[in-house]
C-alpha cells in the first residue's frame, strides 16, 4: 500500500460540504507532527518504568537515596549489576532460567501432539474436549493452588524448582495448544495427502512434513509459553523457598525486606530480568502480535 | 484471519465410520492422552479438593482437618474483611477494565493506521504485556516513594511539590486505589490492543471505501463503520479481561500488598494472607470457592459467546 488512506482522506471530505470534520482544516504536516508527537508520548508513557529502573540501575548508591531523587546518574557505574549478579540475585536468575525453559520444552511437546490432534485428526467429542482445555485455562489459580501444595508436598517437591516445574508445563498447556492449533490450520492439507501417497504414516507426515512447516509458529508459541512461566508469581511465591526463589519472587521480597539500601541493586535485577524479554519482542513483534490473538486468552 | 478462540470455532464434530477412521481415533486420543491426564491430576483435582476444603477447618496448613460443614460459609457471611475484599475486586474489576478497554482500542486503532515508525508503536503497545507482572509493581512503587522516588522529584522540580512535603502516595487509601488503578489499566492495555488490532486488520479495506463514497466523515466511520465491526472481539475481550481482572494478585501484592491497612486487599490478597499468613487451608479454599464461583459466570459466558458466533 504506496498511499496511507489516512492522507487521501482529507481531500474526500473537503469536497463534501455536508460531511462535519474538522480534518481538512489541518495541514497534512501538522497531522504528520501531531501523529509523531502521540507516538513519542505512547512510548515514553509505556517504557517510563524501564528507563527509569535502568537509570537507578546505573546510579552510585549516594545517588539512589540522594533527596529530592537524582533523575540522572551523573557518574554511570555498573557496579549495581555486579553487585545484583554475585549476590542471591544471580542464583534467582539461574532458578528463572531453568524453571523456565525446563517447563517450556514440555510444555510445547506435550502441546504440539495434542494440537495436532485438534487441528487434523478427526474423532467424536472433539469439541467437548477442546472446550474442557480452554475452560480449565481460565480458572483462577487460586482455586488449585492449596491442593497442588499438599500434593507437591505430600512428595517433598516443595522447596525444589519441579514444585514450579510441573505446574508451569501443566498450566501453560490450553495457551499453547490453541495457537499451535492456529498455526497448524494454515497449512494446507494437501501436503499429507501427497505423504500419504508416498507411503508415510500420520505421524511419520506429522513430524516430517508438517512440523518443520510451522517451525516460525512453534518458536512464537514457546517464547510466549516461556514468557508466561518467566513471569509468573503466585505458584512461585508459595511453593519456594530462599534456595528456589525465582526473580519475580526475590526482588519482590528484597523489595519488602531491604528496599531502602538497595535501590541501585534492585534495578539492576529489575532491569536484567526484562531486558531478555523485550529483546525478543522487538525482534519478534509481528510473530507475537498474531500467536498472541490466536491463543487470545491469558496475560 | 485471527480472531479470538478461532480455531475453537473451526473444529467439527465427526463420528468414524470405516476402520481407517477408527484407527484415526485412535492415534487422536493417544496424542491427547498425556495432556487430558495432566489436566485431569493437576487442573480438575485440585478444583474438586478445594471444594473439599471449603468444608474443612482447623489444622495447619491442611494437615489434621476436621469437618466443619458449613461453618466456614457462614464465616464469610459475617467477615467484614471478607466483604470489603469483595468489593475491591469488584470495583477493581469493573474501572480497570473499563479503562483497559478504552485506552486499549484507542492505541489499537493508532498502531492501525499506516505510518514509518509503526513497528516502534506496536513494540511499545506489547511492551508492558511482557515485563514482569511483580516485578513492574515493585518499580512503580519505587517511582511513587514519598522521597526517593520519581514522581515526587519530579513534581518538585516543576515546582509543583514543596519537598518538605512529599506526597505519601501509597500512604492514603485514595491515592494508591487511584494508582492501583492506573497501574492496572497500564499493564494490561497491550492484552486488549492486540485483540482489537487483529479485529482491525480483518475489516476489509472495501467497507471504509464504501462508507468514505457513501460521503462519511472519520467520526462517523469509527462510530458507525469500525466499532461495530468489531462489536465481537471487543465483547469476548471485555469477558476475558474481567475474569483476568477478578483473579488480580501480583499486580497489588508487589505494589501494596493490601495497604494501606486493608484498603487495597482483593479477593485474591485475602485467600494469600489465610493460607500462607494464618495456614487455614479450609477458610482460604471457602473464599477461594468464592472467586471461581464468580469467575465461573464470566467462563460461562465466555463459551455461549465463542459458541454462537461459531454456529452463524
Amino acid at each position: 500500500m504506496a498511499l496511507a488512506p489516512t492522507t487521501t482522506a482529507p481531500a474526500t471530505e473537503s469536497s463534501r460540504p455536508t460531511a462535519r470534520s474538522r480534518a481538512p482544516l489541518l495541514k497534512p504536516l501538522t497531522r504528520q507532527t501531531l501523529l509523531y508527537l502521540a507516538l513519542a508520548v505512547i512510548i515514553v508513557v509505556q517504557f517510563l518504568p524501564l528507563i527509569w529502573a535502568l537509570l537507578t540501575s546505573l546510579m552510585t548508591p549516594q545517588e539512589t537515596t540522594s533527596i529530592p531523587a537524582t533523575l540522572w546518574p551523573a557518574h554511570p557505574t555498573l557496579s549495581s549489576y555486579i553487585e545484583a549478579l554475585q549476590g542471591d540475585i544471580g542464583r534467582y536468575y539461574l532458578n528463572s532460567i531453568i524453571a523456565s525453559l525446563v517447563s517450556t520444552l514440555v510444555t510445547m511437546v506435550l502441546a504440539t501432539l495434542a494440537a495436532y490432534a485438534f487441528a487434523r485428526l478427526r474423532f467424536r467429542w472433539k469439541r467437548l474436549a477442546l472446550l474442557f482445555v480452554v475452560s480449565l485455562s481460565l480458572f483462577p489459580p487460586f482455586s488449585q493452588v492449596i491442593p497442588l501444595y499438599m500434593m507437591l508436598q505430600g512428595v517433598h517437591l516443595i522447596g525444589t524448582l519441579l514444585a514450579l516445574i510441573i505446574p508451569y508445563s501443566v498450566f501453560g498447556l490450553p495457551m499453547a495448544i490453541l495457537m499451535l492449533m492456529a498455526f497448524l490450520q494454515e497449512v494446507p492439507f494437501e501436503y499429507e495427502e501427497a505423504a500419504a501417497l508416498d507411503g508415510m504414516s500420520r505421524l511419520g507426515a506429522f513430524v516430517r512434513v508438517v512440523l518443520p512447516m510451522i517451525i516460525p509458529g512453534l518458536f512464537t508459541t514457546a517464547v510466549i509459553v516461556f514468557v508466561g512461566d518467566w513471569n509468573e508469581y503466585l505458584f512461585a511465591l508459595n511453593y519456594t523457598t530462599t534456595a528456589t526463589y525465582t526473580l519475580p519472587v526475590g526482588i519482590v521480597i528484597l523489595s519488602q525486606t531491604e528496599f531502602t539500601t538497595n535501590f541501585g541493586v534492585l534495578s539492576a535485577a529489575m532491569v536484567m530480568s526484562v531486558v531478555p524479554l523485550v529483546a525478543l519482542i522487538l525482534l519478534l513483534e509481528r510473530r507475537i502480535v498474531s500467536g498472541l490473538t490466536a491463543g487470545g486468552l491469558k496475560g | 484471519m485471527a480472531t479470538i478462540g478461532a480455531p475453537l470455532l473451526q473444529v467439527k464434530e465427526s463420528s468414524p465410520r470405516g476402520p481407517l477412521e477408527r484407527r484415526e481415533e485412535r492415534l487422536a486420543w493417544l496424542m491427547l492422552l498425556p495432556v487430558i491426564l495432566a489436566l485431569l491430576a493437576l487442573g480438575v483435582y485440585p478444583v474438586l479438593s478445594t471444594l473439599w476444603f471449603s468444608f474443612q477447618q482447623g489444622g495447619s496448613f491442611g494437615l489434621g482437618t476436621t469437618s466443619a460443614g458449613l461453618a466456614n460459609y457462614l464465616r464469610l457471611l459475617h467477615d467484614e474483611q471478607f466483604w470489603s475484599a469483595l468489593r475491591f475486586s469488584l470495583l477493581y474489576s469493573l474501572v480497570t477494565v473499563c479503562g483497559q478497554m478504552l485506552c486499549g482500542t484507542a492505541l489499537a486503532l493508532f498502531a492501525n493506521r499506516r505510518f514509518r515508525g509503526r513497528w516502534l508503536a506496536r513494540a511499545a503497545i506489547l511492551f508492558p504485556w511482557a515485563i514482569p507482572t511483580a516485578t513492574n509493581s515493585v518499580i512503580w512503587a519505587y517511582m511513587f516513594n514519598d522521597q526517593y522516588g520519581l514522581i515526587n522529584s519530579l513534581l518538585e522540580h516543576l515546582g509543583l511539590l514543596n519537598p518538605a512535603h512529599p506526597i505519601v502516595w501509597l500512604g492514603s487509601a485514595q491515592l494508591a486505589t487511584l494508582l492501583i488503578y492506573v497501574l492496572a489499566i497500564w499493564k494490561a492495555n497491550s492484552l486488549v490492543a492486540l485483540l482489537v488490532l487483529a479485529g482491525l486488520q480483518g475489516i476489509p479495506e472495501e467497507v471504509y471505501e464504501a462508507a468514505r463514497v457513501d460521503g462519511a466523515s472519520r467520526w462517523q466511520i469509527l462510530w458507525r463503520v469500525t466499532l461495530p465491526l468489531l462489536r465481537p472481539v471487543l465483547l469476548v475481550t471485555l469477558i476475558l479481561r474481567t475474569i483476568e481482572s477478578l483473579q488480580a494478585f501480583d499486580l497489588i501484592s508487589a505494589f501494596t500488598n493490601g495497604g494501606p491497612g486493608n484498603a487495597t486487599q482483593n479477593l485474591g490478597l485475602y485467600i494469600y494472607l489465610q493460607i500462607q499468613q494464618f495456614g487455614d487451608f479450609g477458610y482460604g479454599s471457602t473464599i477461594a470457592v468464592v472467586l471461581t464461583a464468580i469467575t465461573l459466570l464470566f467462563i460461562v459466558l465466555y463459551m455461549r459467546t465463542l459458541l454462537r458466533t461459531s454456529t452463524r
